[in-house]
């Protein structure tokens, strides 16, 4: 496989419990990516999936240089990610852009289209010189399948999965080469967000694109990514091919989380596995992520927990019962987790 | 068995003037006691429009009821004294909704949130109240009941939040539960909670249960019938395993090949989904004949001009299509995944 475009190297985000108002003293910390690796390869999809609360947007935030790590390291095309400022921060910005959930709040409202898809070029006046400006906009309009016409109209002048494409375009302008992805499609009614799924597909492929695409839909997820990363509380906890992940997932979240997911197919009722967690995952504030489980962060919920995982964390590994890296000490694949 | 609900010919309309928007245009279903069913459609299909007027909190204006009828055990409820409508919400009918959070009243605790009905219906005491309180939170299976019952809603998770107001719908016992995306807020793992939980109580309780929805896997899961909704009418209404199996709109048929879906191997490594083009019609301006026409592949000029009635297809299967036939005769082409399943 050719270089990663993307690396990332235990990569932690700690924001910190504050309290008091005159003197504040830091308390704790909520513990929201905690030691994260992954390489996304030029052109590949790499799925992040997890629960509200796991640190997935986050992750993505800290990619975006959106707000400073904590610790670990990340390189892009070799260089140092975290250390680069001024002009070449600037000129990094080209090649990695974000696609933001709600298409609502992500477009400025008192700006037209024309204007929100100029502001890349005004930014970065290299990539298109001043004259040629509406002529790049509409074509990015027609790329995204709005019409060039509607230049001049408002966001609100367009629906959801429109406005969507507009948020699109926008990462595209300057020709980015790895677009992060934060839930793009989970706003949208289903028969739009198959529109906007098949979109991202034919402008990776016409432009080369690498998406880190973050989640929490496993169906769209399966549908669209090469490789995925299961996250839980900060951590991942199982990555491998999208076939090693939905086929032979060997961590029991993964597992609880396929089997909870709704088939629409009746047929099927009652013939699936049913794996049901107790509880909800630690909220990412309060009590507990800043305070996470001993040992395994899974535990509290899981159904094969021993007393070896409140003392040892599982390390993020290939076991011998499987054939990819999932952090925990009991992996195997489905077929022997049985338990009805 | 007794249909508890009938729903007819129900018409409503948002706004004045040539803004008017026609958000529901003669919709109609039926619950049975002890079944449930699935009320499937996209944001503004009039979903959960019905329910409000069902429940009679249809906010008026806007809305204005211009017709149709709405029958509980053969009582007619439009147009019903207010008093009469309050007193069945709650005992015979209850409802809730999708953002737990802004449906509990968050200066209260919950206890006190679940109690009030005892205390207000019932005339029970204080006392007498929260002890069934704590027993309504045991019934949806909050740990730690008795503790619980003295904290605020914002103290809870979104899942126990989603049970306790399911505990607060179902304090009176009511026959008839109407849950409006109930799970849609939720996360995977605790939405498989809440839905095992609902079915669970439907079951026990012998309720009637209205499940109102977008997502596709949820109503193959849990519904016995479906009512499809597409611009404030209802374009199919079949048993789940038909309608899956034999859909007879092609919105239907549209939507469940817009699904990439978790068990599907047909979809994975980038084959294109078939998304229906173009967006849903503004109510204001509901084109002409078959509303869905505009997007539809099988269009023809009797769509155009002719408004397909919900046509009886055979064994209670309704489709409102002029080619319905022939949608039912082809049946879905997915392969099936049954071994990969079983496998």
């Amino acid at each position: 496989m050719s270089e990663p475009i993307l690396s990332v190297r235990d990569l932690v985000k700690h924001f910190p419990i504050t309290r008091g108002v005159l003197f504040r003293r830091t308390i704790g910390h909520v513990r929201a990516v905690d030691g994260v690796s992954l390489d996304l390869h030029p052109g590949e999809t790499l799925g992040v999936v997890g629960e509200s609360g796991c640190g997935k947007s986050t992750l993505a935030q800290v990619l975006m240089r959106l707000i400073p790590p904590t610790g670990g390291t990340a390189t892009f095309e070799g260089e140092d990610l975290f250390a680069k400022k001024g002009a070449a921060l600037t000129a990094w910005r080209r090649d990695m852009q974000i696609v933001l959930q709600d298409p609502y709040t992500s477009l400025n409202p008192r700006k037209t289209v024309g204007d929100i898809l100029g502001e890349p070029f005004d930014i970065h006046p290299e990539v298109a010189p001043k004259g040629d400006r509406r002529r790049r906009v509409q074509e990015l309009l027609e790329v995204v399948g709005l019409n060039p016409e509607h230049i001049r109209r408002y966001p609100h002048q367009f629906s959801g999965g429109q406005r969507q494409r507009i948020g699109i375009a926008r990462a595209l302008a300057l020709r980015p080469k790895v677009i992060v992805c934060d839930e793009p499609v989970s706003a949208l009614d289903v028969s739009i967000q198959a529109q906007v799924l098949n979109l991202l597909g034919d402008l990776q492929r016409e432009f080369g694109l690498a998406y880190l695409f973050i989640a929490h839909d496993l169906g769209v997820v399966r549908h669209l990514c090469d490789r995925v990363a299961v996250m839980y509380l900060g951590s991942i906890v199982e990555t491998g091919s999208a076939e090693e992940i939905y086929r032979r997932a060997s961590h029991p979240y993964t597992q609880a989380l396929l089997s909870s997911v709704p088939v629409p197919d009746p047929s099927l009722r009652g013939r699936r596995e049913a794996i049901r967690l107790t509880g909800d995952a630690p909220l990412p504030s309060g009590r507990s992520p800043a305070d996470p489980p001993s040992g395994c962060r899974f535990r509290t919920r899981c159904p094969k927990a021993q007393p070896v995982c409140a003392e040892e964390p599982p390390a993020l590994e290939v076991r011998a019962s499987t054939d990819h890296p999932a952090a925990c000490h009991f992996a195997e694949p489905p077929h022997l987790v049985r338990t009805e | 068995m007794a249909a508890l609900l009938e729903v007819e010919d129900l018409r409503v309309e948002f706004g004045r003037g040539p803004e008017t928007a026609s958000v529901l245009n003669g919709v109609g279903y039926h619950v049975d006691e002890g079944e449930t069913l699935a009320v499937l459609g996209e944001s503004g299909s009039g979903k959960s429009v019905t329910a409000q007027t069902v429940m009679g909190i249809l906010d008026a204006p806007p809305g204005r009821i211009i017709g149709g009828s709405v029958r509980f055990r053969g009582e007619e409820l439009l147009g019903a004294d207010p008093e009469r409508r309050r007193l069945l919400r709650g005992e015979s009918m209850a409802m809730i909704f999708q953002d737990a959070l802004s449906a509990l009243n968050p200066v209260y605790t919950v206890g006190f949130q679940i109690a009030e009905q005892f205390r207000f219906r019932r005339g029970m005491s204080r006392k007498d109240a929260t002890a069934r309180a704590v027993e309504m939170l045991d019934q949806v299976r909050i740990p730690n009941a008795k503790q619980r019952v003295k904290e605020y809603p914002h103290q809870f998770s979104g899942g126990m939040r989603q049970r306790a107001m399911i505990a607060m719908s179902l304090a009176l016992d009511p026959e008839l539960l109407i849950a409006d995306e109930p799970t849609t807020a939720l996360d995977v793992t605790v939405q498989a909670q809440i839905m095992d939980l609902l079915d669970e109580l439907r079951r026990e309780r012998g309720m009637g249960l209205v499940l109102i929805t977008h997502d596709l896997g949820v109503v193959a899961e849990v519904a016995d019938r479906i009512a499809v909704m597409y611009a404030g009418r209802i374009v199919e209404h079949t048993d789940a395993e038909t309608l899956y199996a034999r859909p007879g709109h092609p919105y239907t048929r549209g939507l469940m090949d817009s699904v990439p879906r978790v068990d599907d191997p047909g979809h994975a490594a980038g084959a294109p989904l078939r998304p229906i083009p173009g967006l849903p019609p503004s109510l204001a301006a509901i084109p002409n004949g078959c509303p869905f026409h505009p997007r539809c592949a099988y269009a023809q000029d009797v769509c155009v001009d002719d408004v397909p009635p919900l046509r009886e297809l055979g064994d209670g299967h309704q489709a409102a299509c002029h080619f319905a036939e022939r949608f039912v005769a082809e049946g879905t082409d997915r392969p099936t995944t049954h071994e990969v399943v079983s496998g």
